[in-house]
Formats: C-alpha cells, sequence, structure tokens
C-alpha cells in the first residue's frame, strides 16, 4: 500500500541484447508523454493564447451526459486537456504535466506548490478531486532530491483519476494537507514512517506502522535487510528485551544484478555509439555503390 | 438588562421570520430528501445560489484580468446563473446541469467562493517559482 510504482511490466519484453540490435534500432520514447510543449514558458501571455486555442468545455475532465464517452474510461484525450489546463491556471507551481504509459494523469509540481494544488483541485468546479487516496513516496538515493512524493487523488464528480507529484529530501520539510484532505492525517505519517519525510503543520506526526522504539525508517534504500535492532523474550528479566542485531553469519554480498536488459525499449545508446554506426552505415553504403 | 435583550432578540427572531415568510419563493425545492448523508435540503436553492453566485462574480474581480482561472470561474458561473434564471423549476434546472440534486450545485458554488478567497495569499498567476533539478522526474532512471 505504501509503495507504488508505477512499472508497466507487460511491456518489458525480455530481449537479448545484442550490441547490433542496440544500434539498428531507434532508441522508443519514455514511460511517460510530455501533455505541455517543452518550450512553453507558461507565462500568463502564453498560457492565455492557448487557453484561447481551447474550446471552453474541453477543460473538464468528462462530461456526465456524454454517456457514449464512458465506454472508453479513462477518457485520455479530455484527461490530457485537463491536465493542460492544470498548467494553464497554477503556472506558479506546475513543472510538468504528463500522462504515464497506463494513461495516468501525473501532475508534477513544485514542492512548495502543495496546498495550493491540491486546494485548486479539491475545490475548483472543473476538477472537484474531493477524495485524497493515497499519499506515498519512492526513494531514489541518486537524486539530490531523492524522495519522491506520490498524493493519488480521486474525483466521484468526474469519475477521474489524477496522481500529483512532488519531491523531496532528508531535511526539508514539506507542507502538510491535513486541512484540505483528512486522509491525510494516516498518509503523511506513513510516509514519516517509512521515509523519514518530514510534514510541516501536522497536528500529529508519529510513527503508524513500526514498534515502539523502533531505528530508522524501513522503506528507504539505504536501510539494511536485517534492521538494526530485534527482539527476543528473556527469560531472566522476564520481558521482551530489544537489543543491536547480531548476525551469526557476515551478511554476503550477492550478485542482484539480472543478466537480462530489463528495458529495451526505454534505452539509451551513448552518442559516439551512435556517430560511429552512423558512420559505418555511410562506409557500407558507399561499398556497395562501388560494387 | 438581559430581560430586555432577550426580547429585542425575540423581536429580531420574529422580524426574520416574517421576512422569510413574506419572500416569494422563486424556485420551491420539491424534495424532502437529497438521498445524501450530511447534504440537507435548501428551501429556497433559487435565493442561495444567485446570491452565491454574485459574491462569486464580485470576488473574481480581486484576481487579475488575464487570469486563466478567472475567465473560465466566470464563464462557468454566468452560464449557471443564466441556466438558474431560464429555469421555470427546480428539476429543470437539475437536468440542464446533469446534477443530482441541487444542493450539490450549491456545495459547488460555495467551495469555489472559498477557493477564490483563498488565491490572492497564494497568487498561483505568477511565474514558476522553480525547476525540477535535472533528471528528477527521469523514470526509469
Amino acid at each position: 500500500m505504501v509503495a507504488l510504482i508505477f512499472l508497466p511490466l507487460h511491456r518489458c519484453k525480455m530481449m537479448s541484447s545484442s550490441a547490433l540490435r542496440c544500434l539498428a534500432r531507434p532508441v522508443a520514447g519514455l514511460l511517460t508523454r510530455r501533455v505541455l510543449a517543452p518550450t512553453s514558458s507558461r507565462l500568463l501571455s502564453d498560457v492565455n493564447d492557448f487557453y484561447k486555442s481551447h474550446k471552453a468545455r474541453d477543460v473538464i475532465i468528462r462530461r456526465e451526459d456524454d454517456v457514449a464517452e464512458c465506454a472508453t474510461y479513462p477518457d485520455v484525450d479530455r484527461l490530457e486537456k485537463f491536465g493542460q489546463y492544470v498548467a494553464t491556471i497554477l503556472p506558479k507551481y506546475v513543472q510538468d504535466v504528463r500522462m504515464t504509459s497506463l494513461n495516468e494523469l501525473e501532475i508534477l509540481i513544485h514542492p512548495e506548490g502543495v496546498v495550493p494544488v491540491l486546494g485548486m483541485l479539491r475545490d475548483h468546479t472543473n476538477a472537484q478531486f474531493k477524495g485524497l487516496m493515497e499519499i506515498t513516496a519512492v526513494d531514489v538515493p541518486s537524486r539530490p532530491y531523492r524522495f519522491e512524493l506520490v498524493y493519488c487523488l480521486l474525483s466521484h464528480h468526474y469519475n477521474s483519476r489524477c496522481i500529483v507529484k512532488t519531491y523531496t529530501d532528508e531535511l526539508t520539510p514539506v507542507d502538510s494537507v491535513t486541512a484540505l484532505f483528512k486522509s491525510a492525517d494516516f498518509g503523511e505519517r506513513e510516509v514519516w514512517d517509512m521515509f523519514g519525510v518530514f510534514f510541516s503543520g501536522h497536528p500529529d506526526l508519529r510513527r503508524i506502522l513500526t514498534d515502539y522504539g523502533f531505528d530508522g525508517h524501513p522503506f528507504r534504500k539505504d536501510f539494511p535487510l536485517t534492521g538494526y535492532t530485534e527482539v527476543r523474550y528473556d527469560n531472566e528479566l522476564g520481558r521482551v528485551v530489544y537489543e543491536p542485531v547480531e548476525v551469526a553469519q557476515e551478511f554476503r554480498k550477492f550478485e542482484m544484478d539480472t543478466p537480462w536488459e530489463l528495458f529495451p525499449n526505454y534505452r539509451e545508446v551513448p552518442q559516439h555509439l551512435l556517430e560511429a554506426a552512423a558512420e559505418k552505415a555511410a562506409q557500407e553504403e558507399g561499398a556497395d555503390e562501388k560494387k | 438588562m438581559s430581560c430586555e435583550l432577550d426580547l429585542l432578540f425575540k423581536l429580531i427572531f420574529i422580524l426574520l421570520k416574517l421576512n422569510t415568510m413574506s419572500r416569494k419563493v422563486k424556485l420551491p425545492n420539491p424534495r424532502l430528501i437529497t438521498g445524501i448523508v450530511g447534504r440537507d435540503v435548501v428551501k429556497d436553492p433559487y435565493f442561495s445560489l444567485s446570491r452565491l453566485y454574485q459574491t462569486t462574480l464580485k470576488e473574481l474581480e480581486t484576481l487579475p484580468k488575464s487570469y486563466p482561472y478567472r475567465i473560465e470561474t466566470e464563464r462557468l458561473t454566468k452560464e449557471r446563473m443564466g441556466l438558474l434564471e431560464k429555469a421555470k423549476s427546480v428539476v429543470e434546472f437539475e437536468q440542464a446541469l446533469n446534477a443530482r440534486c441541487i444542493e450539490n450545485v450549491i456545495q459547488e458554488a460555495k467551495s469555489e467562493l472559498l477557493l477564490i478567497r483563498k488565491l490572492p495569499n497564494w497568487a498561483p498567476w505568477e511565474p514558476l517559482i522553480g525547476e525540477a533539478p535535472e533528471n528528477q522526474w527521469k523514470w526509469p532512471i
């Protein structure tokens, strides 16, 4: 429930990774598709031009009277337009809007904009995302802001869902949204417990899933598999005692990497290899013409 | 002293009641219940809605003129106001909006109004406060 990773596994076909194939095939698109134009600066003037080019009714996620559209749930086209609309009404906070490969709307925002963006999505008549289904995080230690915060919203009114994403690190607090959604209380406590992300303004931020006296945040990638403390019943003391973990054998570092390439569709070929391949192809063509 | 105050309050109460009794209800609500937990029937929905919409339009003027949210919300509110003026009954208005009950529409208008009051503090029409670090949104890594 807490860890949620968007990986379309059915898309990742196993393929032998010969160097020739790697170079011959064009690099496929990303797992996600950008909804905003990459050059858009999202300033007010541009935003207005964009807004005028769309029909007014298009920004509503799904019209209730369109019965035919219920058959094509989720309505990707309309969801995409709604994403663009959100970017135009919140240009201060929305960094990017994209659709995942499973056609979910993702709104990527600056961490300072959590409350305004979620507030707008909750109260605006065209959105009405009245339910916060869950809050979770993804830990990627190699990034400067290692935690990606994920807010999953549901609009009963338009039968629609969207995901708001932002980022933070171990020390930067994020504004709590408990004032907007009551369910955020437990959600934020879970994220605090599992990842150690601090939410400022939360009424009662304490651990929720782990035991009293627990050490560390288990969903961090640097949390050891064995944990830091272990529990046993002590006969002499007549109670349960906590002790630092003692492993009988030294933890063995296995080679966990799979020999198979996991994301052949999202492979990034280094530029120099591409150039070399292009040169080679040109030479071969020249040789063919000579023959 | 307290007795006089009590009398005064009673008088005000009676006057208010007379006022609501004498007011002509334009679109009487045919419902006894809304069928939704916690949502009470509004007896004079025309009065509440039209007043809410007027306040919304008035408060929207505090936002910048070219702000798309203001344009869209003004359009939406005026459209609904027009439907409300045209409607001959509550049911007709609900059908025009495809709403389950008029109390839901009132609730929407209320939350929109509360949102507009929060917006000047947030000022979301300003340019982006900061880009994400490089590769922050890249996946798979």
